[in-house]
């Protein structure tokens, strides 16, 4: 049980860390821009439950067993809360326009895309890498033993 | 370095000749990896003693404060710690590839990518084990590459 819980409270506490900067960034913007008051508890208490499903969503990606597609599909589900904590924090400042959260859960699913895509590509890399040294290896050895 | 392997059927016991200019740190280090690599292991399993060669292990691997040694088939449990284990085989092909094991590196069938980025090792036994990504730096040297 140490195994998992210590693991995902590292990645929770420095995702939020993450999300804290961000949204403080947002939120400046948002007042700056709209000139509205944005409620304390709501962005705080937001930032924390948001880093939870981010960090839910990053260890059900990064499981060791199981179905590859199964887990892709989880780690995008739990992120679904977060689209909804984002009205909840900004509300109606943001998102006026009901169309306006199906666009920030779009640019969601393209973030958590573009971030499979680019993890899935550089595990091919290095997996492609470590194969030709491999290869050289078996070869280099060969050529020294060549009755083997 | 050249290898010459000459095979002679009458001799009973497998003898190496280094010749060389003169004794220096790289003899000194294929003498150490030789003499590792010879060096025998005692494993227990079901109660009785086994003695196995280095070359024939597969991989340590540490589970619940327990030392496994795994070869072709089958499991026994060592009584070494896994960081004793790691100190007694530097310069062999022993290499630690994740947090829980060391692998004999010239078992590697081949490398594979999972699509969440982990990487997996295919033994010559058709079983998979996890490479760490901290660790692929140490194999890609140990292959012959260059780490980054």
């Amino acid at each position: 049980m140490k195994k998992i819980i210590f693991p995902f409270l590292i990645k929770w506490a420095v995702i939020y860390a993450i999300t804290n900067i961000i949204l403080m960034v947002v939120t400046f913007s948002v007042v700056r821009r709209f000139g509205v008051d944005i409620a304390f508890y709501k962005v705080s208490l937001g930032a924390l439950i948001m880093a939870f499903f981010i960090a839910l969503s990053v260890s059900l990606f990064r499981i060791r067993k199981g179905n590859q597609i199964l887990k892709i599909f989880l780690g995008f589900i739990s992120l679904a809360p977060v689209v909804f904590l984002a009205r909840f924090m900004f509300g109606t400042t943001i998102f006026r326009y009901s169309f306006a959260i199906y666009i920030f859960a779009g640019v969601c699913s393209v973030i958590y895309g573009l971030a499979v895509i680019t993890v899935a590509a550089n595990a091919k890399k290095q997996e492609k890498e470590l194969n030709l040294l491999l290869t050289a290896k078996e070869k280099s050895e060969d050529s020294d033993n060549p009755k083997e | 370095m050249k290898i010459v392997i000459e095979e002679i059927l009458n001799i009973s016991e497998t003898e190496i000749v280094i010749k060389c200019r003169r004794r220096d740190d790289y003899v000194d280090s294929i003498i150490t990896s030789l003499r590792l690599f010879e060096r025998k292991i005692t494993g227990k399993k079901e109660g009785s003693s086994f003695i196995l060669t280095a070359a024939d292990v597969y991989y340590f691997e540490s589970v619940d404060d327990k030392v496994f040694c795994c070869a072709e088939k089958e499991v026994y449990e060592t009584s070494f710690k896994l960081y004793e284990i790691e100190t007694t085989f530097k310069g062999s092909p022993f290499l630690r590839v994740n947090k829980s094991m060391i692998l004999n590196i010239t078992k590697i069938r081949e490398f594979k990518s999972l699509l969440n980025g982990r990487m997996e090792a295919v033994l010559d036994n058709e079983e998979r084990v996890e490479i760490s990504r901290n660790y692929v730096p140490a194999l890609k040297v140990m292959l012959g590459g260059r780490a980054k």
